[in-house]
């Protein structure tokens, strides 16, 4: 089996720092590493929709080879994504999920349930900002959505199999 | 504002080296960094047992306008245990999938309760011992954590916007 490693640090400097203050009164320097199984690999750079329907990403069936395949900790991968696209405070990717074979968000602008609502009823889990990133297991168990604020960004996405 | 730098460096060997190939020809080398604006910051050490707890609702903490965005938090956590078979299995869900499915994981033994192995389990995701994520989340809905057995404990970080 192959191994990866992804090591993460949050650092930031005391409130009293004069230059990017962190949030606590003393310094944080919080690091985690591992090495993961994996086999296969996928990788993707995507323009999502912004309007109309959203860009089904990943389905979880698809992912996990079919029904059945959904033992927690045997199944799955690993998720690492970024908003690639061009520097602006409004380019926004929108990644949301339901569950396998679900009715999709609502379109894009339409509906509560639409990635880009401004309610919790959204199926919006997460917003990147333009080179925000997120890295979580996923264990294939939902479809995985996205969508974007405006037309021609970027969401590059990698999806490392358990192995 | 307060400001975080939180990095992520993901690496392999290609898969010809002998100890600890790869899983692709060439060797990876992605690293990603960032500097995000948060204000307030939790952190607990959450001793997870195998029935099912709510650590998050994001009704109570984000409200119910969740402006993409603007609303919502940087989430870090991890599995501390060290025993092989301490599994955390995190459920993120929102408010609800769609009419017919619930909004909040059954118990065990029902389809959607977190240790289910069907497409109807509510489990997001598991982390293994030594395990991490770290995300962007915006509130919209509630994160659930129970564990496959014993009771590891899992860090968990929220930055908040």
């Amino acid at each position: 089996m192959a191994v990866i490693k992804p090591t993460l640090t949050l650092t930031a400097n005391t409130s009293a720092a004069t230059t990017n203050a962190g949030p606590l009164s003393v310094a944080l320097s919080l690091s985690a590493t591992d090495l993961l199984t994996v086999d296969n690999v996928q990788s993707q750079i995507v323009t999502p929709a912004n309007s109309g329907a959203p860009t089904l990403l990943i389905g979880g069936d698809t992912a996990a080879g079919a029904d059945g395949n959904d033992t927690p900790g045997t199944h799955g991968g690993f998720i690492y994504f970024k908003n690639t696209s061009g520097a602006s405070a409004t380019n926004l990717i929108y990644i949301g999920t339901t569950l396998q074979g679900a009715t999709a968000p609502a379109n894009m602008g339409a509906g509560t349930t639409a990635l880009d609502h401004a309610d919790d009823a959204s199926f919006r889990l997460i917003t990147l900002k333009v080179g925000e990133f997120a890295f979580f297991p996923w264990d294939y168990m939902q479809d995985i959505y996205c969508g974007a604020s405006a037309a021609s960004q970027t969401l590059e996405y990698w999806l490392f199999d358990r192995g | 504002m307060a400001v975080i730098k939180p990095t992520l460096s993901l690496t392999a060997n290609s898969n010809t080296v002998s100890t600890d190939p790869g899983p692709m020809s060439f060797a990876l080398a992605l690293s990603v960094t960032d500097s995000v604006t948060v204000d307030v910051v939790e952190q607990k050490l959450i001793t997870v047992t195998t029935t099912r707890a709510s650590i998050l609702d994001g009704s109570v903490i984000g409200g119910a306008t969740n402006t993409p965005g603007t609303v919502g938090c940087y989430i870090y956590m991890k599995n501390t245990d060290t025993t092989a078979g301490n599994n955390v299995h995190v459920g993120i869900v929102a408010a609800a999938h769609a009419s017919s499915d619930p909004a909040t994981p059954a118990t065990d033994g029902a389809t959607s309760s977190l240790d289910g192995t069907t497409q109807e389990s509510l489990r997001t995701f598991t982390l293994l011992p030594g395990e991490f994520a770290f995300f962007p989340y915006d509130y919209c809905g509630d994160i659930y954590v129970e564990s496959a057995q014993n009771s590891p404990i899992l860090e968990y970080w929220r930055y908040d916007r």
